[in-house]
């Protein structure tokens, strides 16, 4: 005789929020990592190829899973805007005053000119995963 | 729902086992420390022979 298998709900909710926490410790020392070797220790891409491609792969696997169940909720069309700006100004700064760390030569214009190119960039693709989403949640 | 399962003649190890979980959750649930889903509270109902409101409504004075 097979002993009968428990499957409660309790022990399966508490391994699944072990699991993301694990998961979201390792997502942020890869995050870290990754920064560290690219902006501070100023390595190449070739020689940790295989760490950035796993953060980037594991990002967009989860920005597309996030999208296919329809949960990147933003509250209506009329919040997209005040969803998505703060977040792409804030991610513009953030990424303009690296770049200009890690090259000081860098002109304000040219700044400006590479802040407007990313803030236009990561609105459109973050507006459109929002889009995206939403259109598959009205499906359910 | 100790009431209950006291009424039945059930441990907390019996009812755990026809409701397929573990004596853990039983006492957590019973302790107030747990909060079921939809699907254990009606298996727990059925073993017991009792409806939703008699086992999990709680008036408003009652604690969580």
């Amino acid at each position: 005789m097979f002993k009968k298998t428990i499957k409660d709900e309790r022990i399966v909710g508490e391994q699944r929020q072990l699991n993301s926490e694990g998961f979201g410790l390792l997502y942020m020392g890869l995050l870290v990592d990754v920064f560290y070797r690219s902006v501070i220790a100023r390595q190449n891409i070739a020689e940790f190829w295989d760490l950035a491609l796993l953060f980037w792969g594991v990002t967009f696997y989860v920005a597309v899973r996030t999208m296919g169940r329809g949960i990147a909720y933003y509250g209506g069309k009329k919040n997209i805007v005040r969803k998505v700006l703060p977040s792409a100004v804030i991610a513009t700064i953030a990424g303009t005053l690296t770049l200009k760390w890690m090259d000081p030569a860098l002109t304000i214009g040219q700044m400006a000119y590479n802040g407007l190119i990313f803030l236009i960039g990561f609105s459109v693709v973050t507006g459109l995963m929002y889009w995206i989403s939403d259109k598959k949640a009205n499906r359910i | 729902m100790r009431m209950y399962r006291a009424g039945s003649g059930l441990t907390q190890e019996e009812l755990a086992s026809k409701v397929n979980v573990t004596r853990q959750t039983i006492g957590l649930i019973e302790a107030g420390k747990y909060n079921p889903s939809l699907n254990l509270c009606i298996s727990i109902c059925k073993t017991l022979g009792a409806t939703l409101n008699e086992i999990f409504w709680m008036e408003e004075d009652q604690d969580v």
